[in-house]
């Protein structure tokens, strides 16, 4: 039997502290109106987390990876990041850091009909890497993930905008109105697709969309957090019920789209090692 | 994929992933480039 309280509970709590509360813990731009803008600035989290979040106090890898490349400079750390957190957990940040995800966790939740996302989908994650994070700010010099992105839009396009405040150094408010055009509502749009989406399918932004998730996808197979099924697995389906990416378990754990959450792993056929 | 080969893989990896790490933080200093780019609006 599946019994999958403990490590879900465990998920939602290292989510909810470190992804969402512990990366936008800079509460004092409530009264300095600055973001912040201290040593922290200078890492990344391993997830999606927009840095320009009134209460951001890391930097996103992805918003950094296309800043490198919009200025057409190699991003030397950031390889480097990736290739050694991808090695040791693979997905992992996915299922136990990122707060989008968590808002999709959460969202999905909402009882109404579902539905699947056809397989081909898993591909276009990897369609946005290249040309919304590589390629498109190389050759256009502007960050163009950023200013389509729907986790962008919901922790820091919204709040600033209904915000607002006054800028401290200028005296004028930091949101211009002529600044919110046809791309900001382009980027809510952008935003509200999802927000539906997610009521009705398991995690389509992470499945679909994410860059950051495209990149953690090319080190699953040989990342040192594994999770294996037992030979003698009944094959019974439960865990393909419970795992938020709706993978047939037996046959696609530590696949490309394994986010190692280790929910599966609650069903005594399931083991989780850390392992080559 | 054989045992073997994700054993080179990942200690291959791991010492690509350091060294450009390394070299990030120390000659070209890519940290006070995210510092700068990670501050603004």
């Amino acid at each position: 039997m599946v019994n999958k309280m403990t490590i879900v509970g465990w998920r939602r709590l290292s989510q909810t502290t470190i992804g969402l509360m512990l990366t936008n813990s800079y509460v004092q731009v409530i009264w300095t109106k600055i973001p912040y803008d201290g040593a922290l600035r200078g890492a990344c989290v391993p997830f999606l987390n927009c840095h320009a979040c009134p209460f951001a106090v890391f930097s996103c890898p992805i918003g950094m990876w296309q800043s490198f490349m919009a200025i057409h400079r190699f991003p030397f750390f950031l390889l480097g990041f990736f290739i050694t957190i991808g090695l040791v957990f693979g997905r992992a940040a996915c299922g136990w850091l990122c707060p989008f995800g968590l808002l999709q966790d959460l969202m999905y939740k909402i009882k109404t009909k579902k539905f699947r996302i056809p397989k081909f989908l898993n591909y276009t994650k990897y369609l946005v890497l290249i040309a919304l994070v590589l390629i498109i700010p190389y050759l256009t010099y502007e960050n163009w993930f950023s200013k389509l992105c729907p986790f962008g839009a919901l922790i820091a396009g919204i709040p600033w905008v209904a915000w607002n405040p006054i800028d401290p150094d200028f005296g004028t408010p930091i949101i211009e109105s002529e600044m919110i055009g046809w791309l900001y509502y382009l980027k809510m749009a952008i935003l509200a697709f999802f927000l539906i989406w997610f009521i009705f399918a398991k995690r389509p932004f992470c499945r679909v969309a994410c860059p950051m998730g495209a990149i953690w996808a090319l080190f699953n197979r040989v990342s040192l957090l594994k999770s294996k099924v037992n030979e003698d697995c009944p094959e019974c389906g439960q865990c393909t019920d419970i795992c938020p990416m709706e993978l047939k378990v037996n046959e696609e754990v530590d696949l490309e789209n394994c986010i190692k959450c280790m929910d599966c792993s609650t069903c005594k056929h399931v083991k989780v090692q850390f392992r080559l | 994929m054989k045992k073997e080969w994700k054993i080179v893989i990942f200690i291959l990896g791991m010492v690509i992933g350091i060294g450009l790490l390394l070299l990030g933080i120390v000659t070209v200093d890519d940290i006070a480039h995210i510092r700068l780019e990670g501050s603004e609006l």
